[in-house]
C-alpha cells in the first residue's frame, strides 16, 4: 500500500509515542513496522562474545590513565629542570663580572679570576642529570607503573600535585636567589 | 540502567571517575557489539570497533549535553565509525585475510582455537544470524544503518530524521520498507516470528 509523506510523519510521530489519530490503513502500516521489528529483534538479538567487552575495557582503563602518564611525566621534566636550574644557580657568582673573567666574589676579597674556559667546564658538568636526579626519574616511573593501574586519584597523587604546585611557586618567585630576575 | 541511574553514571564519568566509564561500557556494551556485528558483517571488525569506541567515550563524553538523549548520542558516534569503516574496507578490500567472514558470518580469525563464540554457538541460532547478516547487506546503506539504529540504538524516527537529514516520513518509509525486504529475503511471514 502507498502512503503519502504526510501519511507516514503521522504513522512516525504515533510510533514514536505521540498522541496522532491514525486512520484505519495508517494503524495498518504501524502494526506491520511493529511486528516486524519485533522479527528483527528475535532475529539480531545474541549472546554476544564476552572476550570483546573485555579487551574494550582494557582498552578504555589504558584510556583512562593515560592523561596521568601524562601528567607524571610532566612533573619528572619539571623535576628535572628544577634540579638543572638549582645546579646552575648554585654555579654563578654573587659578584660582578667581566665578560671573560669571573672572581668568587668574596666581600673585600681579591681572587685569581676564573677563566671562561673553566666556567663552561663547570656549566655543562652541571647540565649533565646528576645522580640524584636519575634516581627520581627511576622513582617515579615506578610510582607511575603503581598510579596507572588504578583509575583513582589517590592521597599519594595529591601529595605529588602538591608538590609540583610547591615546587612551581618556589621555581618562579622573583625573591628567590637564583631567579634570573633577581641577585644572582 | 534505569533512566536516573544513567544520568548519575553519565555525571560521575565526566566527573573523571573510572569505574562510571567501565559501567556505561558494561550496561552499553551487547547492544554496540550487535549493531557494529550487524552492520559490518564480522566478528572481527565489531570487536575492534567496540574497542575504538570504548576510547571515543572516554575522549568525547565530556562534549555530552545531558539534556539530549544519551543512546541516540551514543549511536550516532557508533553510526560514524561504522561508515568510516566500511568506506576504509571498500577502499581496501581484505580478500583472503583472517577477518573475511564465511558462510556462517564468522571469520577465519574468529574460528581460531580460543576464539569460540558461545553466542553462535545453537546451529539454529547460528544459521539465522548468517541468513540475517546476508539479508541486511542487500538493504542500501541508509536504509540498513536506519534498521539497524533503530534497532540497537533505540532512535526515535525523529532523531533518525535529524541524523541523516531528510523529513520523518522519509525515514518511517525507509524503515517499513526495509524491515519489509528483511522479512521476505529471511524466509516470508512463516519464517521467523
Amino acid at each position: 500500500m502507498a502512503l503519502s509523506e504526510k501519511e507516514y510523519e503521522r504513522i512516525a510521530d504515533w510510533l514514536d509515542g505521540r498522541d496522532v489519530p491514525l486512520t484505519e490503513a495508517e494503524r495498518a502500516v504501524a502494526e506491520e513496522v511493529r511486528r516486524d521489528e519485533r522479527m528483527l529483534a528475535s532475529a539480531a538479538g545474541g549472546d554476544w562474545p564476552r572476550k570483546a567487552f573485555e579487551r574494550a575495557s582494557r582498552r578504555m582503563t589504558a584510556e583512562l590513565a593515560r592523561p596521568r602518564r601524562l601528567w607524571i611525566g610532566r612533573f619528572a621534566a619539571t623535576a628535572a629542570a628544577a634540579a638543572a636550574i638549582v645546579a646552575i644557580a648554585l654555579l654563578l657568582p654573587t659578584g660582578p663580572h667581566t665578560p671573560t673573567t669571573l672572581t668568587d666574589g668574596g666581600e673585600g676579597t681579591s681572587t685569581a679570576p676564573v677563566p671562561i674556559e673553566t666556567l663552561v667546564e663547570q656549566m655543562e658538568e652541571s647540565v649533565r642529570p646528576p645522580v640524584v636526579v636519575e634516581l627520581l626519574a627511576g622513582e617515579l616511573e615506578s610510582l607511575e607503573a603503581d598510579v596507572v593501574v588504578s583509575a583513582e586519584i589517590g592521597p599519594m597523587e595529591l601529595e605529588i600535585n602538591a608538590m609540583e604546585v610547591e615546587f612551581e611557586r618556589i621555581l618562579l618567585d622573583p625573591a628567590a636567589p637564583w631567579s634570573f630576575n633577581g641577585g644572582v | 540502567m534505569d533512566q536516573q541511574e544513567l544520568q548519575a553514571t553519565i555525571s560521575a564519568a565526566q566527573a573523571g571517575r573510572g569505574e562510571a566509564y567501565r559501567a556505561l561500557l558494561e550496561a552499553y556494551w551487547p547492544r554496540l557489539y550487535g549493531y557494529f556485528l550487524r552492520a559490518v558483517g564480522n566478528h572481527h571488525d565489531a570487536e575492534d570497533l567496540l574497542g575504538e569506541m570504548a576510547l571515543k567515550l572516554v575522549r568525547q563524553l565530556k562534549s555530552y549535553d545531558d539534556r539530549g538523549r544519551f543512546d541516540p548520542w551514543l549511536f550516532r558516534i557508533a553510526a560514524n565509525m561504522v561508515r568510516d569503516r566500511i568506506r576504509r574496507i571498500k577502499v581496501r578490500p581484505r580478500t583472503g585475510s583472517l577477518s573475511a567472514d564465511g558462510r556462517d558470518g564468522r571469520s577465519l580469525a574468529d574460528r581460531l582455537p580460543g576464539n569460540d563464540l558461545p553466542a553462535d554457538g545453537p546451529m539454529a541460532l547460528a544459521e539465522m544470524s548468517a541468513e540475517l547478516n546476508a539479508a541486511l547487506e542487500k538493504l542500501d546503506a541508509t536504509t540498513r544503518q536506519m534498521v539497524l539504529l533503530r534497532h540497537f540504538g533505540a532512535m526515535s524516527f525523529k532523531e533518525l530524521a535529524s541524523m541523516f537529514d531528510c523529513p520523518i516520513g522519509t525515514a518511517l518509509a525507509k524503515v517499513h520498507r526495509g524491515l519489509a525486504a528483511l522479512r521476505r529475503l529471511m524466509g516470508g511471514d512463516n519464517g521467523i516470528e
